[in-house]
Parts: structure tokens; sequence; C-alpha cells
């Protein structure tokens, strides 16, 4: 009965608040335009709670882990001991992350790591592009041809090869491409409608169980 | 921020780049060790952001410094009291109520902004000229090509529309011409994607190289 109740109060805040916040994209009112930003302000708190959630779980996996000696746990070491660092420099300092010592760890760990990792995936990205754009179809034979104008519309190789193929890249870009993206958009926005609809009428219910 | 700090500093990018391009070389402890510290940093740099930019601001400060104006922040406290609640595995339940907040609040901001942020406009941006006389041939042709590349790489989502009778049959053959059209709209999209995101990615290598070949020599001056 409790648990019943449970799920019965969990699908009514959902539509309630739900419906809150959408009636003020239609209706143009005061006191809907606070309750909405009220309500935007406490999801913004929520979802930041919900983020330390996330980084209370990862410290937890990662100290299990290591109480575990399970293999890699000397990582989860290093990776704990630079979360705690972050955290405690941030702490320290009342600017948080504004303060220096926090900025020359963003600075100099972060963002060189982050860079480094996704130029890595240059290298990866081509041994995909030599499986995607193998030419076994018509569709890949379009989209291989397409890759390829757009790639070298943008570098002097391109330029030497054919004079035109800059202006053919922009074209292709200007036209198929974002009438095929635009189709794309408008397909996935009439998806989420149909789901936000669905969820805000109770008729999916991904949270409650 | 002093030279030394700065010098340290670029020693020590230098040393975790060389780290995480050593992944090339195949999967070894240095990647692993950077992989890692990438993570930590991340989720540490989170939190404070979670802090300092939202929970002290927001809830924190305005709770201590005027409690009786700011009365009304005791709802998203106690959500987020029950939120952290689902830390314990008895108390699962209570957790649902946060989560029900925020996929209600999420769900209909993703609404609106779906209709008001893509769909609409959008819709109002496929509306061009086809007419010669607006802005020569050259643009009416690739008006002409951009809505039925819109319309036909829309169609390639619609999965309905079998018929067993005359009518029904015409108007699913009429749709899969236009879903194959679609498909090869599509295909140019993905080919032009594809295609920027090898640069875009190219161009971060090429600074991380270029990071190394003159900020350390730099350094050694």
């Amino acid at each position: 009965m409790k648990v019943k109740f449970g799920r019965s109060l969990a699908i009514a805040i959902t539509i309630g608040t739900g419906l809150l916040v959408l009636a003020n994209f239609f209706v143009r009112n005061e006191f809907l335009r606070r309750v909405q930003q009220t309500l935007l302000d406490w999801a913004l708190i929520l979802a930041a709670v919900a983020l330390l959630l996330g980084a209370v779980n990862v410290v937890a996996t990662h100290l299990r882990k290591i109480r575990g000696r399970r293999p890699g746990w000397v990582y989860s070491l290093f990776l704990l001991a630079a979360l705690g660092t972050v955290v405690l420099l941030g702490f320290l300092d009342p600017r948080g992350v504004a303060s220096p010592a926090v900025s020359w760890v963003f600075l100099y760990v972060h963002v060189p790591l982050q860079a480094t990792i996704f130029a890595l995936t240059a290298f990866f990205i081509a041994s995909a592009a030599y499986r995607a754009f193998r030419v076994r179809s018509v569709d890949s034979f379009i989209m291989l041809v397409a890759g390829i104008i757009v790639l070298l519309g943008q570098v002097p190789l391109g330029q030497a090869i054919w004079d035109r193929i800059a202006a053919a890249k922009d074209w292709i870009l200007a036209y198929p491409s974002t009438g095929g993206a635009r189709g794309i958009i408008l397909g996935v926005a009439l998806g989420t409608i149909l789901t936000g609809l669905r969820v805000l009428l109770g008729i999916d219910r991904p949270h409650v169980k | 921020m002093s030279d030394v700090s700065n010098l340290i500093g670029i020693w020590v990018s230098a040393l975790l780049t060389v780290m995480v391009l050593s992944y090339l070389l195949g999967d070894n402890p240095l990647y692993r060790l950077a992989e890692h510290l990438f993570v930590g940093t991340a989720v540490g740099y989170a939190v404070l952001v979670a802090y300092y930019s939202l929970l002290r601001p927001r809830l924190i400060l305005p709770l201590l410094q005027a409690p009786l104006e700011n009365w009304t922040l005791v709802v998203p406290l106690l959500l987020a009291l029950l939120l952290l609640a689902r830390l314990n595995h008895s108390w699962r339940g209570a957790g649902m109520a946060p989560l029900a907040f925020l996929l209600g609040v999420g769900v209909a901001l993703a609404l609106g902004g779906a209709l008001f942020g893509s769909l609409l406009p959008q819709v109002e941006g496929t509306m061009l000229s086809v007419n010669p006389a607006d802005g020569g041939w050259g643009v009416a042709v690739g008006n002409l090509v951009l809505v039925i590349g819109t319309v036909s790489a829309l169609a390639y989502f619609y999965f309905t529309g079998q018929g067993d009778t005359g009518w029904g049959r015409l108007r699913a053959g009429f749709l899969k011409a236009w879903r194959g059209l679609g498909k090869w709209f599509i295909m140019v999209t993905f080919g032009a994607i594809f295609a920027s995101t090898v640069m875009a990615r190219l161009s971060l290598l090429i600074g991380r190289l270029q990071f190394l070949i003159t900020e350390i020599p730099k350094t050694l001056r």
C-alpha cells in the first residue's frame, strides 16, 4: 500500500511540475513565469546534488576496488588522489573554482589530458573512415564523395587538386547536408515531443519501479 | 601565476600529453594512469562547480543569511536530502520524489525546447523561395535541394504506411521512394559531419604536437 502511494505521488509530482513548467511556454502570465523560475532554480539545486551523489558513487566504487585489491586498484588510488586534491584545493580557498591552485590544475592537468584524449581519436577515426568509406553500396559511395569533398575543401591540398573544391564544399554544407541534418533534427524533435508527452501524461514512468 | 609554476605546469602537461599519446603503442600503464588522473580531476572539478556555482549561492548562503525570506528553499533542501537518502539501500524508495521532480522539469523543458527551439524554427527555416527571381538560379536550385532533402530525410523516419489495397500500395511505394532519397541525403550529412569531425580532431592533435615542439624547447632556453 505504502509503495503504491509512493509511486502515485512520484507520478503526480512529475505530471504536476512538468505541466507547470510547460504551461509557461504557451501562456504569458507573470505568476506562471515566477512559478517556472522557482521550479527551475530548485531543479538546478537538485541537479547539483545529483552530481555530488555521482561523485560519491565514483569514490565508493574505487574505494571498493582498492579494498578488494582488484585488478587496476593502483590506478584507482591515483584517481582518488587527483579527485581529493582538486576538491581540497577548492575548499581551502574561498575563491573555490577560481582559486589559482584549482586554475593551475585545470590549465596544466585537465586541459592537456582532455585535448590529447580527443586528439588521440584522430587515429581511430582514420581507421573508422577506412571501414565506413569502403564502397560497398550506393549509400557508402555518396557518403564517401561528400566526406572527401568536405575534407579536401578545408585543406590547401584540395585547392591544389581542384580550384573549385572549396565552393563545392560550401554548396554541400549549405544545401544537401543542411537538408539531411534538418530532417534528422525534425525527426528528433518530433520524437522528443512524443516521448515527453507520454511521460507527462503518465503513460511512460521510467522513474517508478 | 609565477614563472616557476608556469614552468612546472608546462612540463607536467607535456608529460601527461606523452602519457596519453603512448596509447598509440598499445594499452599500457602510463596511458591508464593518465586516463584515471583525467577522470579524477574532472570529477573533482565538477564537485567544485556544483558547490561554488549552484549549491552555495542558491541554497546554502540564502538559507544561512536570510532563512525567513528564503523559506521556500526548504523544499529543494528536503528533496536534496531525500536524493542523498538513495545512498542507503533501505531508503532508496525515498529518492523517488526528487527524481520525479527532476524528470518532470527536465521533460517539460525538453518538450518546450524541442517544440519552440527545434521544430518550429527548423520548419520556418525550410520555407524557402525556389523562385530564381529572388536570388538567382543557383540559390533556387540549392533551396529546392534543401527542401527535398529535409522532407525526404524526415520521411526516412516514417515507418508506417504499408497497405494491402491499391491506394495503400501506391502510398507505400511512394513513401519507399522518398525514404530511399532521404537515406542518400542523410548519407551526405553523415559524410560532411564525419569530415568535419576528422578536421576538428586533427586540429587538436596538431595543437598538442605543436605544444610539445614549441613550448618545451622554450623552457630549456
